[in-house]
């Protein structure tokens, strides 16, 4: 079986044609169906996530689909132009697709170095594929090893570790502060796109309380319908609210537009004592700020913006990319393991289908000679015997020198010779002692023609 | 012998406790890349339970092979060497707890200090309790049962200004999450010192009846003997400690440097009592009592 990857990436890829290529659940199937038909000898996995599209294929060397054929049904399915889509994928056979795979099962591939949702992504990619029906016993075994090896590369190297964006790096933090939500109050200060990703983080904690404190009443009330909080949780607070809010709260995200400071040291020391000294993660994630810097120096007053959480953030890259060479070694050797039980299950599967075809032909023979042996004895049936072994031979070897005769194969004849040579442990003459070991392809043109004459003899 | 033969053991604990330590310090280490090295972490753990089989072994030879007596705590080195066996457990089950993580940072040092101050008992500055009744019994295993919970606040408040350090000055901030979260933690210093309390309690009242017992054979007032005075001191502490959700002035910071403060007049307690004063209690000098000891020891 030949593995073959065509696929597009966000480094490979504008994003406009990326959107063309995304397969929805229901386009997989489709896609699925189509494949199928249309190359019955292939086994296929789609995989489709925002940042790629990739189609893994394992079929006979002989048989379709080559990779021509794959761009040419991906550009028809999803009705791209053919040339801007050959000139925007990539393509990998054998260890290079099966490396590809394991890099992209465990995050290496990734925007974001690490990422942990690509290995549940693969996943479903795979389930639907054997639920398609696509699937056969190469591509099972090449996902069922990717996977683990996304696990591996995760528990034995530290490249999913830590946060990578200010949002969750800024629910650890609360996360490090308070051991349980669901007493606390957030309030998020101003309505901005950043707001929206901190409260929609921070509304995962499941808090007692969530308020919105904005000049513009009616876009609170909107960030807070599409963060789907209900009224029950939380609302829209009046900026006059501010002072009593901050006794109350929690956890406060700050990100309004304002020039100056909007929380001060003077303004907030005197809450200290209202508040009982419960601890307070301020979060400001305005630029310009608005908490003044003096308010973290204040008793269990804890105060980051933006920079100290780009600062982890950034901090965490670096750690990823510290375990990179450690994922790549783990993968080389997981690749080769890999692609080596793939050839051996093709061999063994050979060789049961080479079994099955001279049994067939042993016992046509057979049937043959049992006619003629019938009240035979002495010389008479010596003869038959010896004939009835010609007969086999030449059967057997009819049809590979027929082959071998046409000069119709896509690999050198050379190489057959080579490998005929070696599995039938022929003798080597000292005129073509310089011949290449098996699999390696003759250098001189006069080698293989050599061997051609001698093997077709 | 047998005073020979505790030494050695304090010793090789001692060894393996700063050696736990070592290892479980370069964890938290920005330097070391040992972090993500389970094997390296299963050591560690193993090592650890190895010296707390050690502190417990330690402790139930000097029981039975030693004093052979119904009163285990006969000697300063006895109620150190039961503190160091009963905290290694009590460390390992809390670091097991998934909201008290990270108690081992300074956990495994205040194991090996406690060994080490044993190890000094046993050899330097050994001292044996005058045999009393069950009063005294009482009063001992009070006092070191309620040294092991004042150790564990003051563990929980060391681990506690720690990672408040970290969130403040904003330093290795992506490794803070190895430590219990802040609110934990300052709970964990109240419930400590709670259990601390109830015992110094305990360990107050016993002891003020047996000292009051004794007041007539010692001239003078016995009350404001040094040890009496800091044993209210921690007393007192603990008693604000166990309150400190209603007196809010004492929140987060504060309580976790009270359970230190706690900690610290505690030691200074027993060291009043067991080195360097000669009080109602104990009252043979410590040479005198360390060659009889030694005597009663083999």
């Amino acid at each position: 079986m030949r593995i073959t990857l065509l696929g597009a990436n966000h480094r490979t890829m504008p994003l406009a044609m990326r959107e063309k290529l995304a397969l929805s659940h229901k386009h997989l199937h489709q896609a699925s169906l189509q494949v199928r038909d249309q190359f019955p000898h292939a086994e296929f996995v789609f995989i489709s996530t925002c940042n790629r599209t990739e189609m893994y294929v394992a079929h006979p060397a002989n048989l379709p689909p080559d990779i021509d054929q794959m761009r040419s049904f991906l550009a028809d399915f999803c009705e791209v132009d053919l040339a801007g889509l050959t000139a925007a994928t990539i393509h990998r056979e054998n260890e290079q697709a099966i490396g590809h795979l394991f890099r992209v099962v465990s995050g290496l591939e990734s925007m974001v170095l690490g990422e942990p949702q690509i290995l549940g992504q693969v996943k479903r990619a795979y389930d639907e594929a054997c639920t398609f029906n696509t699937v056969g016993p190469s591509l099972h075994k090449l996902f069922q090893q990717a996977l683990t090896v996304g696990k591996q590369v995760r528990n034995q190297t530290g490249i999913d570790e830590g946060r990578t964006s200010v949002a969750s790096t800024a629910v650890d933090f609360a996360r490090q502060i308070f051991d349980r939500f669901n007493d606390k109050t957030i309030v998020g200060v101003g309505a901005g796109e950043m707001a929206k990703v901190t409260l929609r983080h921070l509304k995962g904690l499941e808090p007692q309380r969530i308020w919105l404190v904005n000049r513009s009443i009616e876009r609170a009330q909107a960030l807070l319908d599409q963060l789907e909080i209900s009224r029950d949780l939380g609302g829209v607070r009046q900026f006059d609210d501010l002072p009593q809010l901050l006794v109350d709260a929690d956890i406060i995200i700050s990100s309004t537009a304002a020039p100056h400071p909007i929380i001060t040291s003077e303004f907030l020391k005197p809450l200290l004592k209202k508040r009982r000294f419960r601890p307070l993660f301020l979060l400001d994630i305005a630029v310009p700020r608005d908490v003044e810097p003096q308010v973290g120096a204040l008793r269990n007053v804890y105060l980051y913006n933006v920079d100290d959480l780009q600062q982890v953030v950034n901090q965490t890259h670096h750690e990823r990319a510290e375990h990179v060479a450690q994922a790549e070694t783990m993968i080389t050797e997981k690749v080769r393991s890999c692609l080596s039980q793939i050839q051996h299950r093709d061999i063994g599967h050979l060789i049961k289908e080479l079994r099955s075809k001279l049994h067939e032909i042993g016992e046509q023979e057979m049937i043959r000679t049992s006619n003629k042996i019938h009240g035979v004895e002495g010389e008479q049936l010596e003869k038959i015997i010896e004939q009835h072994t010609q007969r086999v031979i030449n059967k057997i070897l009819n049809m590979p020198l027929t082959e071998l005769n046409a000069k119709r194969s896509e690999a050198p004849l050379g190489f057959y010779a080579a490998a005929l040579r070696r599995l039938f442990q022929l003798e080597q003459n000292d005129d073509t002692a310089h011949d290449h070991p098996l699999l390696k392809f003759p250098t001189s043109p006069e080698a293989p023609s050599a061997r051609d004459e001698e093997a077709t003899s | 012998m047998n005073s020979m033969i505790t030494t050695v053991w304090l010793a090789l604990l001692v060894l393996l406790g700063a050696w736990c330590s070592y290892r479980k310090c370069r964890q938290i280490h920005p330097r070391y890349k040992v972090d993500e090295d389970d094997a390296y972490h299963a050591m560690t753990d193993r090592l650890f339970i190895v010296l707390t089989l050690g502190a417990i072994a330690l402790f139930l030879f000097r029981v039975i092979a030693i004093h052979q007596s119904w009163r285990p705590l006969t000697a300063h080195v006895d109620g150190l060497t039961l503190l160091a066996g009963l905290l290694c457990p009590t460390l390992m089950y809390l670091e097991k707890r998934g909201k008290a993580r990270g108690l081992s940072y300074i956990g495994y040092p205040g194991v090996t200090f406690v060994l080490l101050w044993a190890l000094c008992a046993s050899r330097w500055s050994f001292r044996a309790f005058t045999p009393g009744d069950v009063m005294k019994v009482v009063h001992l295993f009070a006092v070191y049962l309620g040294a092991l919970s004042v150790f564990i606040a003051a563990i929980y408040g060391g681990t506690y200004l720690t990672v408040q350090r970290r969130l403040k000055n904003k330093t290795d901030l992506g490794q803070a999450k190895k430590f219990a979260s802040l609110e934990t933690l300052e709970r964990m210093i109240v419930i400590s010192s709670a259990v601390g309390f109830a015992f110094i309690s305990l360990g107050l009242v016993t002891g003020l009846i047996s000292i009051s017992s004794l007041h007539e054979q010692r001239p003078g007032g016995w009350w404001y003997e040094p040890k009496i005075i800091l044993s209210f001191c921690v007393w007192l502490i603990y008693a604000l400690l166990f309150n400190v959700r209603h007196t809010t002035f004492f929140r987060g910071n504060r309580a976790a440097w009270l359970s230190l403060l706690g900690l610290f007049l505690l030691l200074m307690t027993f060291a009043m009592a067991h080195t360097f004063t000669d009080s109602v209690e104990h009252s043979q000098t410590p040479v005198q009592s360390a060659a009889q000891d030694r005597e009663a020891d083999g």
